[in-house]
């Protein structure tokens, strides 16, 4: 008779593949072409958040005047000269401004999703965990929020106080990043909630519970992690939705003011040229539609691979 | 259902179409056109299966499924089609109706001749008549096998409509008798209700109304009450027999659970890593197996009569990759009894003592080592 | 069933009353009035516009005034244009349902059979070019597609007028402002049709509704389509939402005069009194909408029609 544990000890079949979570989820991505293509530059974008203002060729409001009359004092047409995109009816690069542009639209991602995730976060946590009153309280809270249309809000909280001191930090971005920050926040308390919820009743969590691990341990140990997967997704995803809000904001003339060179801006400062000079248009657009693309491409790319229904199966 | 006549020529009429305006574009489709016309028998057995090899083309190779399989069934016989998970046994019933997922799977031989009709040579909207109308299929989860935004009843009399050309009062006229046959009370009040009404045993009674809506010839049920508390197994398995008796509809069970086997089935196949390992009635494979695995499987079985505390017996290692199995036999590296001829070599079903008995082992053939 | 739409009807009530407070707050802690920017105005003139509108009463009294109003359907005066808000709103209210009416059918029955079609023909040809579309759609904020579908229609093609707007006088004028508010909702439904179908696909009815012996065209209306499309009412929400505050840059764009575009315009005047009035109007009728669309889809899905 064959010795029981040996036979246990059999190497599993080839089919059988040992696979970790993430190392499973990231083989799936790789896979998705556009996922990749759309991380790719998203990785670019953050590039430029970081080193835009180094590989501008020039200061963003920086006017050339001298070129611009010799043009006839109308905008520089791209490719022409020393103006790689040309420049607009102030002699202000649109290259260069393109970058102060892209600066302001990842620094708008980055810290909206901060404020989701800081505010968001440990709301959902907290009325997933302590249910009851609190849940309630919360939830309630939440849905008074939905009912606000999101833009409407944004641009009300920015109309509010966009002549005090928050309101012209940095030009009018900072107020920004706050209005779409605090409407932003309410998406994702409800996601960290709904996944806690459904990992609260499950069973290592009455056994850590049991053997006396903390409230605050549990959470952040435990159920968390579990939780990563959607959050992750949802905050990429989210990130074109402040992009394009505070696109449209600074379209409106709430928001960024000049002489920054929000997205937006350029495509309202743009506009009356558009016959003429369709590139002070043509560009911004191009750029806008390559920064939503691109982080819609990931994130929907990133719900795949981590869907948690494909785990396991290639 | 119509049936155009030539008229002028006496003997068999000659067909342009099939029912549901589905044209003949197969040979295998005109026999199919004369078949459906009436509900006798038309070949000495309701099912042939001849060296039936269905795979699964996927980016990591392809999975040999089920590999050169062949069988019988008789009318009116229940055949059980037994082993564990992933050794072929969904896939054969799945492919007896023609409904494998392409892609990534295809039948890639093989012949399946159905009351004399070999399937494989129909059209795909050939062999769409013969689905529900003449063939039947049981499926396993009976929680997500209806469609939640539907009424029951329409869900049952859907079939009767398409294949029988029942007027719509007339098909739900039908589908109250078959619920009440299936046991569900007040059926014509529960007509318009919907799945989420009803509990799980009650929804797969359903299902099974659903199946023999047109009074199939075949059954296939896969694993019907696996996904059922076992109180209610035995209900669903007894009305399983008693309808499939009272109408003469012959059944292919597919079950992991030898008791069920043995409960239903005239004879039964036992398939291991999508081969036929064993085949034979009931009596012979509970009494003589022949097949180191199909001892195993009944030897795991705990019995009243065990010791206490002792441990349950299992059949140790785990099944074989499908994809590109060698030419030995296929149960030797977990077999106890296994000689080097086995790891080289794959035995053929060969005959034992019983009608109809055969099992896939050089050990336990006449002159063997095993005894 | 019944229960559940009465509680969300008197669920809108202290939304909108939080709501109310929230606005009214925020209006009252803007700094400087609603004249503080123009060329300095005399004191006395302030004062005494302050006092006509009522702006001197102590602040809880105003919003009670204010509510009060609200309630019986008086949506105040605006401080800058002379006239009550209203009447503004009677000008233009018009137009912008018209305007949001035909935008949400164009985005229906455009994006739902997109995303149907990319579903059924996954990976091919139609799918492609489904997905083409509505990925420009998600790259295309409405003002670029407006100014786009602008200058190359209306200014170089000259097929449409490039403002104005007429209603069914002047069909015209109708195509393009609609067509570039519905874009991103096209985008939407049709992106999310798609991924419903999807995985109706897989689901275990349709292999059961295949072993019928069922047509495909009966499966994929009789059983796809039904049960995907009910998921697909949850987002009609977001897209009405979309819809109502889209218009005011489709109308600001387009010149069209509806009130989303006297929306725009007191903003940049700072007439609190228009700001305040349409923000809840607009609150209110987006509250309603999205209780329709709740109920609407609580009523198709029979799993919560009848529990």
């Amino acid at each position: 008779m064959a010795n029981r544990t040996e036979a246990l000890e059999q190497p599993a079949a080839a089919g059988a593949r040992a696979a970790s979570l993430w190392g499973d989820a990231w083989r799936r991505l790789i896979r998705n072409r556009l996922a990749v293509v759309g991380g790719v530059i998203v990785l670019g974008l953050f590039i430029l958040l970081f080193f835009g203002p180094l590989i501008a060729p020039y200061p963003y409001q920086e006017q050339h005047l001298v070129e611009l009359v010799a043009n006839g004092n109308r905008p520089i047409g791209p490719f022409q000269g020393e103006f790689l995109l040309g420049t607009d009816d102030l002699g202000r690069d649109l290259f260069s401004r393109l970058l102060d542009g892209a600066q302001i639209s990842m620094t708008v991602a980055l810290v909206v999703q901060a404020v989701v995730l800081l505010i968001g976060l440990p709301i959902g946590a907290a009325a997933a965990w302590y249910g009851g009153r609190v849940d309630s309280y919360l939830m309630r809270f939440t849905d008074v929020m939905y009912a606000f249309p999101d833009l409407l809000f944004i641009i009300l909280l920015s109309v509010t106080f966009r002549d005090t001191a928050i309101g012209g930090a940095l030009n009018g971005v900072l107020l920004v990043f706050i209005a779409i920050g605090i409407v932003s926040w309410v998406g994702m308390a409800r996601l960290v909630r709904g996944q806690l919820l459904s990992l609260k009743e499950t069973e290592f969590v009455e056994a850590a519970r049991a053997i006396g691990v903390s409230d605050f341990r549990i959470i952040t140990r435990h159920l968390l992690p579990n939780a990563l997967g959607p959050m992750i997704v949802a905050v990429t995803l989210g990130i074109p939705g402040a992009i394009l809000a505070e696109a449209t904001l600074a379209y409106l003339g709430i928001g960024a003011q000049a002489p920054r060179a929000s997205w937006g801006k350029l495509v309202a400062d743009g506009q009356q040229y558009l016959r003429a000079e369709p590139h002070l248009v043509i560009f911004p657009a191009l750029v806008i539609a390559l920064a939503l693309l691109s982080f819609t491409f990931l994130g929907d790319g990133l719900r795949d691979a981590l869907d948690p229904k494909l785990k396991g199966k290639q | 259902m119509t049936v155009s006549d030539d008229r002028g020529q006496a003997g068999s009429p000659t067909v342009t179409e099939l029912p549901n305006a589905v044209h003949i574009e197969t040979e295998e489709g005109r026999l199919l056109a004369e078949r459906l016309a009436d509900d006798s028998r038309h070949a000495r057995r309701l099912l042939e299966v001849r060296n039936l090899s269905t795979h699964f083309f996927t980016r990591d190779g392809v999975v040999h499924a089920v590999d050169d399989v062949s069988f019988d069934l008789d009318y009116g016989e229940t055949l059980g089609l037994v082993g564990e998970s992933g050794c072929g046994k969904t896939v054969t019933a799945l492919s007896v109706t023609r409904l494998v997922a392409n892609p990534p799977g295809r039948i890639v031989s093989g012949e399946i001749i159905f009351d004399g009709i070999d399937i494989l040579k129909l059209s795909a909207e050939e062999m769409r008549l013969l689905r529900g109308r003449k063939i039947g299929f049981i499926f396993q989860d009976p929680m997500t096998s209806l469609n939640p935004t539907l009424p029951i009843g329409f869900q049952i009399a859907e079939s009767a409509r398409l294949h029988l050309g029942l007027s719509r009062r007339a098909a739900d006229d039908r589908a109250v008798e078959l619920l009440s046959k299936v046991g569900i009370p007040r059926s014509r009040e529960r007509m318009g209700d919907y799945p989420h009404q009803f509990s799980g045993g009650m929804r797969q009674r359903v299902m099974i109304a659903i199946a023999l809506a047109c009074d199939p010839m075949l059954l296939l049920a896969d694993e019907p009450t696996t996904a059922l508390d076992v109180t209610i197994q035995a209900q669903i398995l007894d009305l399983i027999r008693s309808l499939s008796e009272e109408f003469g509809t012959a059944v292919i069970l597919i079950t992991h659970d030898l008791g069920i086997a043995a409960g239903m089935c005239n004879r039964i196949n036992v398939m291991y890593a999508g081969r036929i390992v064993e085949t034979g009635k009931v009596d012979d494979i509970f009494e003589q197996p022949k097949m180191p695995y199909a001892w195993g499987l009944l030897d795991s079985l705990p019995r009243l009569d065990e010791v206490k505390g002792s441990r349950l017996r299992t059949i140790e290692g785990l099944p074989p990759d499908l994809i590109n199995p060698g030419p030995e036999c296929r149960f030797s590296p977990r077999c106890k009894y296994a000689h080097d001829r086995c790891r080289v070599e794959e035995p053929d079903l060969s005959a034992r003592d019983g009608e109809g008995h055969l099992a896939r082992c050089f050990g336990t053939e006449p002159g063997g080592w095993i005894q | 069933m019944l229960g559940y739409i009465v509680r969300r009807v008197l669920w809108i009530i202290p939304v909108l009353f939080v709501v109310s407070v929230i606005t009214f707050s925020l209006m009252h802690a803007a700094p400087g009035g609603p004249w503080s920017r123009e060329k300095q105005l005399p004191l006395a003139t302030v004062e005494f516009l302050k006092a006509r509108f009522g702006l001197d009463d102590p602040v809880p009294v105003q919003y009670l005034k204010w509510a009060g109003n609200l309630l019986v359907g008086d949506l105040g005066p605006s401080y800058r244009q002379g006239r009550s808000v209203n009447d503004i709103v009677a000008d233009g209210v018009g137009t912008t349902v018209h305007l949001g009416v035909m935008a949400f059918v164009l985005s229906v029955v455009v994006g739902i059979p997109l995303g149907v079609i990319g579903a059924l023909r996954h990976n091919k040809i139609p799918d492609y070019l489904a997905t083409f579309i509505s990925v420009i759609g998600i790259a295309t904020p409405s003002f670029v597609a407006a100014l786009l579908l602008l200058v190359f229609f209306s200014v170089t093609l000259r097929w449409f007028p490039t403002h104005g707007w007429d209603g069914w006088a002047d069909p015209r004028a109708m195509v393009l402002p609609t067509l570039a508010l519905a874009l991103f909702p096209i985008a939407q439904i049709s992106r999310f049709t798609r991924a419903s179908m999807l995985e109706v696909t897989r689901k275990d009815y349709i292999r059961t509704a295949q072993s019928k012996g069922l047509r495909e065209r009966t499966v994929v209306t009789v059983h796809m389509i039904r049960n995907a499309l009910i998921p697909v009412v949850t987002i009609l929400g977001p897209v009405l939402a979309f819809l109502i505050t889209g218009s005011f840059i489709i109308e600001t764009i387009f010149s069209v005069p509806g009130i989303g575009r006297y929306y725009v315009i007191s903003i940049g005047q700072r007439d609190y009194g228009v700001i305040m009035a349409m923000t809840m109007l607009y609150a209110a009728v987006i509250a309603v909408l999205n209780l329709v669309v709740d109920v609407l889809y609580a009523y198709i899905d029979p799993r919560i029609r009848y529990s």
